[in-house]
């Protein structure tokens, strides 16, 4: 299995800036001793050249022909080198040589070149490689001319690549033992603030979620450490929101629990004291009611678990019709029974055939709970009525409870919050649970109070799939 | 012994309610701190068991109502919230001892005897005059060693009694003591309480004594 190599800025940034520095003091070097040895070649040509010229400026012309003033002593001293010994000949157009302390012969293209201009090129023979120089003299008087030819052995030239070679690498690879240990101090030190902050941050306890403190931090982390400090925020907000929220729920149910154990305690004490007593039938209706609220409570919070963490969910297509008729069969009773009315709108019976994509299960949890929350905390009617804007569809339920301050709309979406009169039936959850399945469903909850609605009015806004 | 109960849950209320009345002592139920404050503005409680968590006016805000206007009734706190900055700040705002929801009724009825005696100064929970002492937890008065069986009306007013022995007993904290709104106790009342309990004395050493215009006082006999 192959293994994946592990990221390191260090390891990166050692690799690249090694890696570039070997490249480029590489082609320096190079190119370098390549100018060097070209300026050199070039030098050293028109040494040569200004050689054969000295031996030129020896040919007079006589009617008779050319012929080499100096004697051969002068002429090997015009062209002396410490170096290496240069040879030289000097020949008529016939190619006679008039004078030289070696035999050189010129290239085949020579015929072309003009007068005056150096030839130079690479030549072999008894005396080594020789790097040769010819020069075309012409005569002023005739149409005679001589050939001037100079040469020099290669090996000066290579001694002088060798020397070259030695004083440019070498340095470059002295400089290496310097610049390395420098490029990894200053990588170590351009990260240092970087690594400072992951040990700040790798020695933070699991649970402390304060914000990492951005002034130790360099400006191309700053970004990321903001995001990481506006992350952490919400985490903790969430965190603070869930520990309130199982306090609450604890809250919810203890109380209920202790004053069933209470009374549970009671009925037995009173049946040891006398066996053939009926029990108080205030007892016994108390612990009725708590325990329906008990159920009610763990009923609500187990449908509030349950939208947490849901991402998708089915929808089919719901008629209004549909969705109606079980509302109210499982409303009216409860609402006679509470002497309350429960008043559905006409319009509904226009728009029955209206049909709505959605989830019907989840949609009737939104409606049943705000229709229990109008019944527990409204007065003495609820109104359930729809509403048609464009393709949106909206139900509306009203109650004609007391006016509540619009502080209280906020608190009446958060879990456990029963106004201010807490005798009232219900847990506090049922606006929470909607809000959240409304979530699901696509829809949106908004809720009215205030001086333009009497009571309070919620409505759940859905889109209409087809008509 | 007279105790006020506030809580907006009405099982526990009445659970509440039960426990406590079975221990013989006078027991008033209100479900918010709107009513608790109306209520210790009228009468005069030993011990209040008071819920933090109420309706219209939060439980702490009862609490240090009580205490910034003098009102120096005990007070148990009784909570579901048991985190550590909440007993803090039950503690420091004027409770006595605190209790979390669930609880054993016996453990309650501990704490509130503990918090009472805290209160009145008295480490033990035998009261003791002379040849008699009174134990205020089984409440069962003894002459000696000898048992003399007490009602539970008259159980209260000894204790009363005997909880200031050598002192006065004005009228009126006994009829507030053996008061509650379901039975509420008259001046006439008293005075037959207070025979009841002269006859079931007599020979053990002591005995009431009435103070003129203030109460009663229960003595050793010279």
């Amino acid at each position: 299995m192959k293994r994946l190599k592990e990221e390191s800025l260090k390891r990166n940034l050692i690799s690249t800036f090694i890696w570039l520095w070997v490249a480029s003091a590489l082609a320096a070097t190079l190119g370098a001793f390549w100018l060097a040895g070209r300026s050199a070649q070039i030098s050293f040509d028109r040494i040569l050249k200004d050689d054969a010229l000295a031996l030129g400026t020896q040919i007079h012309w006589e009617k008779t022909g050319p012929v080499f003033a100096a004697d051969p002593n002068t002429a090997d001293y015009l062209i002396f080198d410490s170096l290496s010994p240069s040879r030289f000949t000097v020949i008529n157009q016939e190619g006679k040589k008039l004078v030289g302390n070696a035999t050189l012969e010129l290239p085949k293209n020579s015929s072309q070149q003009k007068t005056g201009v150096p030839l130079f090129f690479d030549s072999s023979n008894e005396n080594g490689n020789l790097r040769v120089v010819a020069i075309r003299l012409d005569s002023n008087l005739s149409d005679n001319y001589v050939w001037v030819i100079v040469g020099e052995s290669q090996a000066k030239r290579d001694q002088i690549s060798k020397e070259l070679a030695a004083a440019i690498f070498l340095p470059a690879i002295g400089l290496a033992f310097l610049i390395v240990p420098l490029l990894l101090a200053g990588i170590r030190y351009g990260l240092a603030p970087a690594n400072a902050i992951n040990d700040a941050v790798s020695k933070r306890g699991i649970n402390d979620l304060s914000p990492i403190p951005l002034s130790q931090v360099p400006d191309e982390l700053k970004g990321l450490i903001s995001h990481i400090n506006d992350l952490l925020k919400r985490v903790e907000d969430a965190v603070a929101h869930e520990r309130r929220f199982i306090s609450d729920a604890a809250h919810q149910l203890r109380t209920p629990l202790a004053g069933i154990k209470l009374l549970v305690d009671d009925l037995l004490r009173t049946y040891q004291e006398s066996p053939n007593s009926p029990p108080d039938s205030e007892v016994l209706t108390e612990l009725s009611s708590s325990s329906i609220r008990v159920t009610q409570l763990v009923k609500q919070l187990l449908t509030l678990a349950r939208t947490e963490g849901v991402n998708t969910i089915e929808t089919t297509q719901i008629e209004i019709d549909a969705l109606i008729e079980a509302l109210q069969k499982h409303w009216d009773p409860i609402f006679i029974k509470a002497g309350k009315g429960l008043h559905i709108d006409s319009y509904f019976s226009e728009i029955k055939l209206i049909k709505i994509q959605s989830n019907f299960t989840l949609l009737m949890e939104v409606l049943n709970n705000l229709i229990e929350n109008a019944l527990n905390y409204g007065g003495n009617l609820v109104e359930l009525s729809a509403t048609i804007h464009e393709d949106r569809l909206f139900f509306n339920v009203f109650d004609n409870g007391e006016k509540l301050l619009p502080g209280d709309v906020e608190k009446m979406l958060t879990p456990f919050w029963r106004g201010m009169d807490s005798s009232k039936h219900g847990v506090g959850l049922g606006l929470p649970i909607a809000q959240k399945t409304c979530l699901l469903i696509g829809a949106k909850l908004n809720i009215q109070i205030g001086p333009q609605v009497k009571g309070t009015l919620i409505t759940v806004d859905l889109p209409i799939s087809n008509t | 012994m007279r105790v006020l109960i506030i809580e907006d849950d009405s099982a526990l209320r009445l659970g509440l309610k039960r426990t406590l009345l079975s221990e013989g002592w006078q027991v008033d139920t209100v479900e918010n701190g709107e009513q608790a404050l109306a209520a210790t503005a009228t009468e005069e409680y030993d011990i209040a068991v008071l819920d933090l968590s109420l309706p219209k006016i939060d439980g702490i805000e009862v609490l240090k109502s009580w205490r910034s206007k003098g009102l120096k009734h005990s007070v148990l706190i009784l909570t579901a919230r048991d985190e550590l900055q909440d007993r803090v700040l039950g503690l420091n705002s004027g409770g006595d001892d605190y209790l979390t929801k669930p609880f054993e009724a016996p453990e309650l009825i501990a704490r509130v005897r503990a918090i009472v005696r805290r209160r009145t100064g008295s480490m033990s929970k035998v009261l003791s005059l002379g040849e008699v002492s009174f134990d205020t937890e089984s409440r069962e008065l003894f002459h000696k060693d000898l048992r003399i069986l007490v009602s539970p009306r008259e159980a209260t007013l000894l204790e009363l009694l005997i909880s200031s022995p050598g002192k006065a007993v004005p009228k009126s904290r006994i009829i507030s003591g053996m008061s509650s709104w379901d039975s509420n106790f008259s001046a006439n009342a008293v005075e037959i309480y207070i025979l009841k309990l002269r006859r079931k004395l007599i020979d053990t050493g002591v005995s009431i004594l009435t103070v003129r215009g203030i109460g009663y006082v229960l003595e050793v006999l010279a």
